[in-house]
């Protein structure tokens, strides 16, 4: 787990990229899953213990409002300064929230302390929150969402550089996954501000997935076609910009090592997604230890086969993150459905 | 196969124009196992996943026409064997396919009847001469037992009788290699010991092998006198005959046990390796379906009674078994 030299060089490098280009934002890595209890908040803490460790700059963000409990994972007691105070605009900036932890580079914006009940943040302060992730002073923002398909968990998950799905080898994930997969992308295409129409189409969607698959991005694309061709257009770039991460936790046999494939196959020919398997994790009793302990698994057990997986999913979760910029990191771009991927505010 | 057919099968399978037959296969198998894992679960219904289940299977069966495999493999490369299995004389009855010229001039026609390892929806005889002929018709034992095992195809049953049990996988016919096929076949062993029963045949009938042609299975299996082409220069000739199980062909307890026949393997021998016990394994066979357990018995039953023949594809054997089974219990009334 130590950071070999070439890795500090690299970050020193990042961060110097980051600061001369005035504006650029941190890399947005994002974890969401579908079901609760299949290993997100355990990758969002690995992961970005694990980028600390090679020398960036990194923020652990709990957007898991109401549920959050990044902290206890870290082994910190709950932060005086939450997300509540910038909901609250009582801080101006995501700054002052950041706290140190006891990793090196890594600090942490806690949602805990949050009011009971706070489970979603409405319109206005998520925006608000949006515009302001970009100014976090991080080389990295490992984001943790809460479960499921609350629109604070779609747009985090849009909005990310590296937005990674998770799940375990279950009936119950692998459908939570599905849905979750075609409302992230409804939101994904409304982000774009498409016209009016195609506008309509994906409200509809959305609205009308409640308790029963959505519609899926190969589908949406279809009806938009029978709409006109501006909402077409709009409608297929959104999808072939959609391109979710997939990581499977929890992984005990050979069937459940290969679901992660099966799940790209599936999402390709039936959803027309293009999604990437970063990678699987087997089970590992290790990890299970750690998070009892309150210690992040990469610095109790850095040996141990879930450790060396992390490493992995990471080392390959940033060159993704490097390579795809986001759309947009600061606000939603109404009206520009032609904008290509690369224009966003990051380099 | 028409073009339009092979464009539509092949995007099925999500394979190019120019994949093999191995690609092919390796597609139809990982397609298969997708739609098999739970991935599928809370995106597809049941009924949507054996719709695929059928589409993916006649996608495969259309770029598995053997027209399309004697396309991309033309005259001059000798055809790997894509499986052996050697039927006596006068096993089955009807026509051949006529003899086609081979490449290697000192090839007999050794008999061979293939069987594709995948889908089971072709069975493939062929009594190419190719490559490894001149040796077998060297005659010795062992060496056509070596020809045979580097003939096998790695896509192909031969490779898993022949090689994996180390069988012989080829018989040489005509005149002039009968003889020294028949002291082969005897120096072999083992249940799948294909030239035991042709060369018991070759002696006991003194007519050649037979070439297989035509459709496989119900009753519609046919074959004929191979043409027995003494080795002689310039003069080359091999049958080289497709004998084509479609999917559309039942697999019956009659074809169960013209296979089990052909391969020299006594019910007690396959009792003893599937653990079925031989009065159901003769009901099976006999299709004596009132004897028979309930279905799902009999499911597991069939399918290890056509693994251990080696069918290509098991399951899907079983299935049609089963079908025919399922539709007896339900005229039953039971």
């Amino acid at each position: 787990m130590t950071p070999t030299a070439e890795a500090r060089a690299a970050a020193a490098k990042e961060g110097a990229t980051n600061e001369a280009s005035q504006g650029a934002g941190p890399h947005l890595c994002v974890f969401a899953a579908g079901k609760g209890g299949v290993g997100r908040t355990l990758l969002a803490v690995n992961g970005a213990v694990y980028l600390a460790n090679m020398g960036y700059r990194v923020v652990l963000f709990d957007a898991d409002l109401g549920n959050c409990n990044l902290h206890t994972l870290l082994g910190a007691e709950p932060p005086d300064r939450t997300l509540d105070d910038f909901v609250h605009k009582r801080v101006d900036s995501l700054n002052a929230l950041v706290v140190p932890t006891r990793v090196a580079n890594l600090g942490l914006v806690s949602a805990a302390r949050d009011p009971i009940g706070a489970a979603s943040l409405k319109h206005g302060p998520r925006t608000r929150l949006f515009t302001h992730l970009a100014s976090i002073q991080a080389d990295y923002v490992v984001v943790d969402t809460p479960v499921g398909t609350g629109l604070t968990t779609l747009d985090f998950f849009n909005l990310a550089h590296g937005p990674v799905a998770v799940t375990v080898a279950t009936p119950a994930a692998t459908e939570r996954l599905w849905r979750f997969i075609c409302a992230a992308f409804i939101r994904s295409a409304l982000r774009v501000g498409p016209p009016a129409p195609a506008r309509a189409l994906l409200e509809e969607a959305f609205d009308q997935s409640v308790g029963r698959p959505a519609p899926s991005p190969g589908a949406l694309v279809r009806a938009a076609r029978a709409l006109d061709e501006a909402s077409a257009t709009a409608v297929e770039q959104a999808r072939a910009r959609f391109r979710p991460a997939l990581i499977v936790n929890e992984a005990r046999t050979r069937a459940d090592a290969e679901l992660g494939e099966a799940i790209r196959v599936l999402a390709r020919d039936r959803l027309d997604v293009d999604l990437d398997v970063l990678g699987t994790l087997s089970w590992d009793e290790a990890a299970w230890i750690s998070v009892s302990r309150r210690r992040p698994v990469v610095v109790e057990a850095p040996e141990s086969p879930f450790s060396q997986q992390i490493e992995q999913l990471v080392h390959r979760l940033r060159a993704r993150v490097e390579a795809h910029p986001p759309a947009t990191a600061a606000a939603p771009a109404a009206g520009v459905a032609g904008e290509a991927p690369a224009t966003g505010v990051d380099r | 196969m028409t073009p339009q057919e092979g464009r539509d099968a092949r995007t099925m399978l999500g394979v190019s124009a120019e994949a093999t037959d191995e690609d092919v296969r390796k597609a139809y198998k990982r397609l298969r196992a997708v739609y098999a894992s739970e991935a599928t679960y809370g995106l597809l219904a049941p009924d949507e996943i054996n719709q695929f289940r059928d589409a993916i299977d006649a996608a495969y069966a259309v770029l598995m026409d053997p027209e399309r495999r004697a396309r991309l493999r033309p005259d001059a490369t000798p055809t790997p064997p894509i499986g052996s299995l050697t039927l006596p004389a006068g096993f089955l009855a009807g026509v051949a396919g006529p003899p086609t010229p081979t490449p290697n001039p000192a090839a007999a026609a050794p008999l061979r009847a293939a069987a594709r390892d995948e889908g089971f929806e072709e069975f493939q005889a062929s009594a190419t001469g190719e490559g490894g002929g001149a040796t077998v018709a060297g005659g010795a034992a062992d060496s056509d037992a070596a020809a045979g095992a580097d003939r096998a195809d790695e896509q192909n049953l031969a490779r898993e009788v022949g090689a994996e049990r180390g069988t012989p996988s080829a018989v040489p016919s005509g005149s002039g290699v009968s003889a020294a096929a028949g002291a082969g076949a005897r120096a072999a062993a083992g249940p799948f010991d294909l030239l035991g029963a042709s060369g018991e045949a070759l002696d006991g009938s003194g007519s050649a092998p037979v070439a297989l042609a035509g459709p496989f299975g119900g009753g519609g299996v046919a074959a004929t006198p191979a043409h027995a082409t003494p080795p002689a220069p310039g003069a080359a000739a091999h049958a080289r005959l497709d004998l084509e199980l479609r999917p559309d062909m039942p697999l019956t307890g009659e074809l169960l046990r013209r296979v089990r026949e052909a391969r020299n393997v006594d019910l007690r021998d396959v009792s003893h390796h599937t653990k079925v016990s031989v009065t159901q394994l003769h009901a099976i066979e006999n299709e004596a379906f009132q004897a028979l357990p309930a279905a799902v018995y009999v499911r597991g039953f069939v399918v290890e009674y056509a693994r251990y023949l080696r069918f290509p594809d098991p399951q899907a054997a079983a299935r049609s078994y089963l079908e025919r089974y399922r539709a007896f219990l339900d005229a039953r009334g039971s």
